[in-house]
C-alpha cells in the first residue's frame, strides 16, 4: 500500500509539470501588458518598461517557463503585481476559507444526496423516486450562481433572514452552502440511485435474502458498500471542483476563497498569482483524488489485493491452490 | 413436420432496427419527450427569433427602463430600456449555437484522440491519455477561464474555449467505449479479412460505440451552455450588447433587489433548457442501454 | 410425511407488453428426507419454482397467479414477509446456480457465513464464528480462510462456500439451483460427491434443480421432468429412467450420448422450446412431438398416474386415446 501511494505521488510529478506548461503558455499568449496594467494608463512608456524588465517579462518563454518551476520548486510562486505579496502567501490566506467551504458543501451534499438517492432506488418507479429524480434533475439543471441569486432574493432580500454576502460566521455559509449543496446533493443523489439500481439486481443480494435477512440490512449491509465506489468518486469530484474554488458563487456571495482570487487574477492579468493558483488547484485536486482511491481500496478488497505488490498476490494464488485440495 | 415449421416461422420475432427499438423504448419515457418537445420548440424559437420577438434585440428605450413585466412588455425591460423577452429570445439562438458547436469542438478533438489512443494502444495511447490526465487536473472552469482569458471575450472564442476544457471527458469515452469494442470478435474477423485500419474504426468501431458518445453529448450539451452562460457572468464570453442568458443575469444582478424580474426570467430559460437537455440525454441513456430498466 | 407440497403453482412475468407464462399448474411434492430432482431445459420455469417456494420472486415484473405451497403442513404463499424471513435460511435454505456472483464481494466468506447464523439463532457473536469455522472444514476449506474475501477463492471453493451458507443452519429443504454448472467438470463431480455426503450426514431433504441427468440419477430419489413450465413426468428413478413414458423426457435421454449403445449421431429434440409469451393453446411440447396427433394441438394434456406414483402429463396416456396411440 506504501509502495502504491508512492508511485502515485511520484506520478504526479509529470502531471503538474505538464499542469504549469499548459497554464504558463496560456498566460504567455494572452494578449496585454501587465506592467501597463499595473501602471496604470498614464504611466510613461520608460516606466512601463522598466516595470517590464523588473518583473521579468523581457525574458524568453524558455526562461520565464524555467525561473517558473524553479522558483515554485522552492515554494516561491512569485510576487503578486497587484497586492505585492508573495502568491504562496495569498493563496494559503485564501485557502482555508475555501476549504472549510468545500467541506461543508460536501457534507451537505451527502447528507441530502446518499439517502435520497438509496430510496429512490429501493423504491424503483414509485412516486417518491419520479418526485426525487426529477428533482434531482432539476437541482443539475439549474445553473449555480442564479440559484445563489434566487436563495439570496428569497432569504435575504424578502424574508431578511440570512446575510446576502460575506464569509464571517456560520449564518453567512448558509446560503452559499445551501446553494452548492443542492447541485452537489443532485449529482449525488442521481449516482447514488443509479448506482444502487445496478448492485441491487446482483445475485448476491439474492442470496442475501435467501439467508432471510431484513430489507434495511440487505441495503445498508450489503448493497451500499458495493454501491459506494461510483458514489465516493462523485463525491471526491464534487469535493475537488470545490477546492479549485466554487468559481460563481465565490463571486455571488463574495467570499474571499481561491476561485474569487482567480477570476479577479485573470482579469487583471496577474500571472504569478494565475500560475500558482492553478498550480495549488492542481496538486490539491490530485491529492484528492489519490484520497479517493486509497478509500476505494478500504472499501473494495479486490481493488486493495491490486494494490499490492505482485509477490504477494502470488502468494495468495498458491495458497488458494493449497485450500482447494485440502480436504 | 410442415405444421410444425409453420408454426415456428410465425413465432420469429420480426426483426427491428437499433434505431426503430431506440426511437420506440425512448418514446416511452414521457418525460423524456417532454424534453424532446420543449427542445424542438426552443429551437423554432431560434430559427425564427426575428419573427417572434417584439422589439429588436438591442432596441433601447431610455425613458422606458427597468420596468416590471406588462402587457406591453411581458417580462419587463432592463436598464437601458430593452425588451426582456425579445432579448431572451435572442438569447436562445446564442446558447443553443454555443452548446452545440462547444460539443462539436470537444467531440471531434476529444472523439478522435480517444479512439486513435484506445484503437492503436501503445505509445500513441499513453502520450494522449498523459496529456488528458494532465488537463483533467485543471477544473475545466478554469481551464476554460485561461483559454478564454488567452484569447479573448466572444462567441468564438467561448466556443473555443468551452470546447477545449470538455477534450478530455469525451476523449475518455470514446476510448473506454473503443477498447471495449475492439476487444469483440467481429473485430478480428475485420483484420483476418484483410480491412484497413481507416475502415475498421469507421464502419465497424464507431457504429459500435456511438451509444456512450450520444448520451455523452446530448448531456455535454447541457454542460456547454451551463460554462457558457457562467463565464458571461464572470465577465467573459459573449459580450454584450448580444443577447446572452448569462451575461442578462450578470448585468441584472445590480438590480435583483427591485426588479427580480431581471434575473428570473434569463435563469428560468437557462434551467429550461438544460433541464429538457438532460431529461433527453437520460432518455437516451435509458433506451441505447435498456440494461438500465427493469 | 410430506415435507413439501406444491398445488397448481402458476407464477407469470407481467411485463410492459406480454406476459411470460413461466410457471403454469405445477405439482410436486417431497417426502421427509427425499431429494427430488427438477429436470428442465434453460428456461423451462425450474429456477422460478424454486424462487417461488423462498418467496424470492421479484415483483414486479413477478406474479404468483394461483396455487398453495405446503411446507411443513403450512401455506407458504399466504405467509407475511417477516414469517418467511425466519423460514429462509433456516428451514428452506438454496444453493445459487453461479457462485462467482453469489457471494457478496466486499464481505468475507466468515462474515457471509456467520450472518445466517446470527440472524436465526440466538448466540453469541463468537460462538456464531466458530460455527461458520466449522462450516467452512465441513466444506473442505482449512478454517484459518474464515477472514479471507470471496475473490481469493476458485470458483469450485466459492460454490463450497454458498453450500456452507445454506447448511450452516441445518435446513429442513435445501434448493440447489444447477448447483455444479457454473463449475469445471473435475469441481462438478466434487461438489456433487460432497453435497450427497453432508445430506447423508445432516439429513436435509432436498430440490436439485438441474438439466443433468446424470446428476440426478447419482443422488436424488425422484425426479420431475419440467417443460415450459409444466410438469410432464413425475416419479422415482425406475419409472423415469426405465419406464420412460412421455416424449420430451424420451426425447432427452435420446439427446444424451451414451457410451453403451452404438450410434451414429445423437438424437436431439427438434425444435426449440415455445416463447413463454405465446404458449400454444394445446399441449407445449406439441411442435416438437414426435407422437403428436390432432387432439394435441387443441386440447392440452391431464396428469394420467400410470402406475402407483408415475405421471404423465400426455395424451398418449389418456384412456381415451387410441387415436393417438395408432400414429405411433
Amino acid at each position: 500500500m506504501h509502495k502504491y501511494i508512492f508511485k502515485r505521488v511520484l506520478m504526479m510529478i509529470p502531471v503538474l509539470l505538464g499542469v504549469s506548461l499548459i497554464i504558463f503558455t496560456l498566460l504567455y499568449i494572452t494578449p496585454g501588458d501587465p506592467a501597463r496594467q499595473i501602471l496604470g494608463p498614464d504611466a510613461s512608456p520608460e516606466a512601463v518598461e522598466a516595470l517590464r524588465e523588473e518583473l521579468g517579462l523581457n525574458d524568453s518563454f524558455g526562461v520565464r517557463y524555467a525561473n517558473f518551476v524553479i522558483g515554485a520548486l522552492h515554494g516561491d510562486l512569485g510576487i503578486s503585481y497587484t497586492t505585492r505579496l508573495p502568491v504562496a502567501t495569498e493563496i494559503f490566506s485564501r485557502f482555508p476559507t475555501t476549504f472549510v467551504y468545500a467541506l461543508l458543501c460536501t457534507i451537505v451534499s451527502m447528507i441530502i444526496g446518499i439517502p435520497l438517492g438509496i430510496i429512490s432506488a429501493t423504491k424503483q418507479y414509485s412516486i417518491f423516486d419520479n418526485a426525487a429524480t426529477t428533482f434531482a434533475l432539476l437541482g443539475v439543471s439549474m445553473p449555480t450562481f442564479w440559484l445563489g441569486l434566487m436563495l439570496i432574493l428569497l432569504f435575504s432580500v424578502r424574508l431578511d433572514w440570512l446575510p446576502a454576502s460575506g464569509f464571517y460566521g456560520p449564518q453567512y455559509w448558509i446560503l452559499p452552502a445551501m446553494t452548492i449543496g443542492m447541485n452537489s446533493s443532485a449529482y449525488i443523489m442521481r449516482m447514488t440511485r443509479s448506482s444502487m439500481l445496478e448492485v441491487i439486481r446482483q445475485d448476491y443480494i439474492r442470496t442475501a435474502r435467501a439467508k432471510g435477512q431484513t430489507e434495511y440490512k440487505i441495503v445498508v449491509k450489503h448493497a451500499l458498500k458495493n454501491a459506494l465506489i461510483p458514489i465516493i468518486t462523485v463525491v471526491g469530484i464534487n469535493f475537488g471542483r470545490s477546492l479549485g474554488g466554487a468559481i460563481v458563487t465565490e463571486q455571488i456571495f463574495a467570499i474571499p476563497g481561491l476561485g474569487k482570487m482567480m477570476v479577479e487574477a485573470i482579469s487583471a492579468r496577474n500571472y504569478p498569482v494565475v500560475q500558482g493558483g492553478v498550480l495549488f488547484i492542481a496538486v490539491a485536486t490530485s491529492v484528492v483524488n489519490l484520497l479517493v482511491d486509497i478509500l476505494y481500496a478500504y472499501i473494495d478488497p479486490r481493488l486493495s489485493s491490486q494494490y499490492q505488490s505482485g509477490k504477494k498476490k502470488k502468494a495468495l494464488q498458491a495458497s488458494e491452490v493449497t485450500g482447494g485440495t485440502a480436504k | 413436420m410442415s405444421t410444425m415449421s409453420v408454426s415456428a416461422a410465425k413465432k420469429i420475432p420480426k426483426k427491428k432496427s437499433r434505431f426503430a427499438e431506440t426511437s420506440r423504448l425512448f418514446a416511452k419515457n414521457r418525460l423524456a419527450v417532454i424534453g424532446l418537445i420543449v427542445l424542438i420548440l426552443l429551437a423554432l424559437v431560434a430559427i425564427f427569433s426575428n419573427q417572434i420577438a417584439p422589439y429588436g434585440e438591442d432596441e433601447q428605450n431610455l425613458r422606458n427602463t427597468l420596468q416590471t413585466p406588462s402587457a406591453e412588455h411581458i417580462m419587463g425591460t432592463d436598464n437601458l430600456g430593452r425588451d426582456v423577452f425579445s432579448r431572451i429570445v435572442y438569447g436562445s439562438r446564442i446558447s443553443l449555437v454555443v452548446g452545440f458547436i462547444s460539443v462539436g469542438i470537444g467531440l471531434a478533438i476529444g472523439g478522435g484522440l480517444g479512439a486513435i489512443a484506445g484503437y492503436f494502444g501503445g505509445r500513441s495511447d499513453n502520450i494522449i491519455m498523459r496529456v488528458f490526465d494532465m488537463m483533467m487536473a485543471i477544473p475545466s472552469m478554469i481551464l476554460a477561464i485561461a483559454i478564454c482569458a488567452a484569447l479573448g471575450p466572444g462567441m468564438l472564442n467561448t466556443m473555443i474555449a468551452v470546447g477545449f476544457s470538455t477534450v478530455p471527458n469525451y476523449a475518455r469515452v470514446v476510448r473506454s467505449a473503443v477498447l471495449t469494442v475492439k476487444q469483440q470478435e467481429f473485430i478480428e474477423a475485420a483484420h483476418a479479412t484483410g480491412s484497413s485500419n481507416v475502415r475498421i474504426i469507421l464502419k465497424h468501431i464507431l457504429p459500435n460505440c456511438l451509444a456512450p458518445i450520444i448520451v455523452q453529448a446530448s448531456l455535454g450539451v447541457a454542460g456547454a451552455i451551463l460554462s457558457a452562460a457562467s463565464m458571461s457572468f464572470i465577465g467573459l464570453g459573449v459580450q454584450p450588447p448580444t443577447a446572452e442568458w448569462g451575461g442578462m443575469l450578470s448585468a441584472g444582478r445590480t438590480y435583483v433587489r427591485n426588479q427580480p424580474h431581471l434575473v428570473l426570467f434569463p435563469g428560468i430559460a437557462i434551467m429550461m433548457t438544460i433541464f429538457s437537455l438532460n431529461l433527453v440525454g437520460d432518455g437516451l441513456r435509458d433506451a441505447l442501454d435498456p440494461r438500465l430498466k427493469r | 410425511m410430506k415435507l413439501l407440497e406444491i398445488k397448481d403453482l402458476t407464477i407469470h412475468y407481467v411485463l410492459d407488453e406480454d406476459t411470460v407464462e413461466a410457471v403454469n399448474h405445477i405439482d410436486l411434492a417431497l417426502e421427509k428426507g427425499e431429494a427430488l430432482g427438477l429436470v428442465g431445459e434453460t428456461g423451462a420455469g425450474k429456477t422460478t419454482t424454486a424462487l417461488g417456494i423462498l418467496g424470492l420472486i421479484p415483483d414486479p415484473p413477478g406474479k404468483v397467479i394461483s396455487g398453495e405451497i405446503i411446507f411443513e403442513e403450512e401455506n407458504l404463499l399466504t405467509k407475511s414477509a417477516g414469517q418467511m424471513r425466519k423460514i429462509r435460511g433456516e428451514k428452506i435454505s438454496m444453493v445459487f446456480q453461479d457462485p462467482m456472483t453469489a457471494l457478496n464481494p466486499v464481505l468475507t466468506v466468515g462474515d457471509q457465513i456467520s450472518e445466517v447464523i446470527k440472524l436465526h439463532q440466538n448466540i453469541p457473536i463468537a460462538e456464531a464464528t466458530a460455527r461458520a469455522c466449522q462450516m467452512l472444514e465441513m466444506v473442505g476449506i482449512p478454517a484459518e480462510r474464515i477472514n479471507e474475501y470471496p475473490h481469493q477463492f476458485s470458483g469450485g471453493m466459492k460454490q463450497r462456500v454458498v453450500i456452507a451458507i445454506a447448511l450452516a443452519c441445518n435446513p429442513t429443504l435445501l434448493i440447489a439451483d444447477e448447483p455444479t454448472t457454473a463449475l469445471d467438470v473435475t469441481i462438478q463431480a466434487q461438489v456433487i460427491d460432497m453435497i450427497r455426503d453432508l445430506r447423508a450426514k445432516i439429513g436435509t431433504s432436498m430440490l436439485l434443480i438441474t438439466h443433468d441427468l446424470g446428476v440426478v440419477a447419482d443422488i436424488c430419489d425422484k425426479v420431475a421432468i419440467i417443460y415450459a413450465g409444466e410438469i410432464v413426468e413425475y416419479g422415482n428413478l425406475t419409472h423415469i429412467y426405465n419406464e420412460t413414458a412421455h416424449p420430451y423426457t424420451k426425447g432427452l435421454f435420446g439427446s444424451l450420448p451414451r457410451l453403451d449403445i452404438m450410434v451414429n449421431r445423437l438424437n436431439p429434440i427438434p425444435g426449440i422450446m415455445p416463447d413463454p409469451t405465446d404458449l400454444p393453446q394445446g399441449c407445449s411440447f406439441a411442435p416438437r412431438c414426435l407422437n403428436k396427433c390432432d387432439r394435441c394441438d387443441i386440447e392440452p394434456p391431464q396428469n394420467h398416474e400410470i402406475s402407483p406414483g408415475h405421471i404423465v402429463r400426455c395424451h398418449l396416456y389418456a384412456e381415451d386415446a387410441d387415436d393417438c396411440r395408432e400414429v405411433k
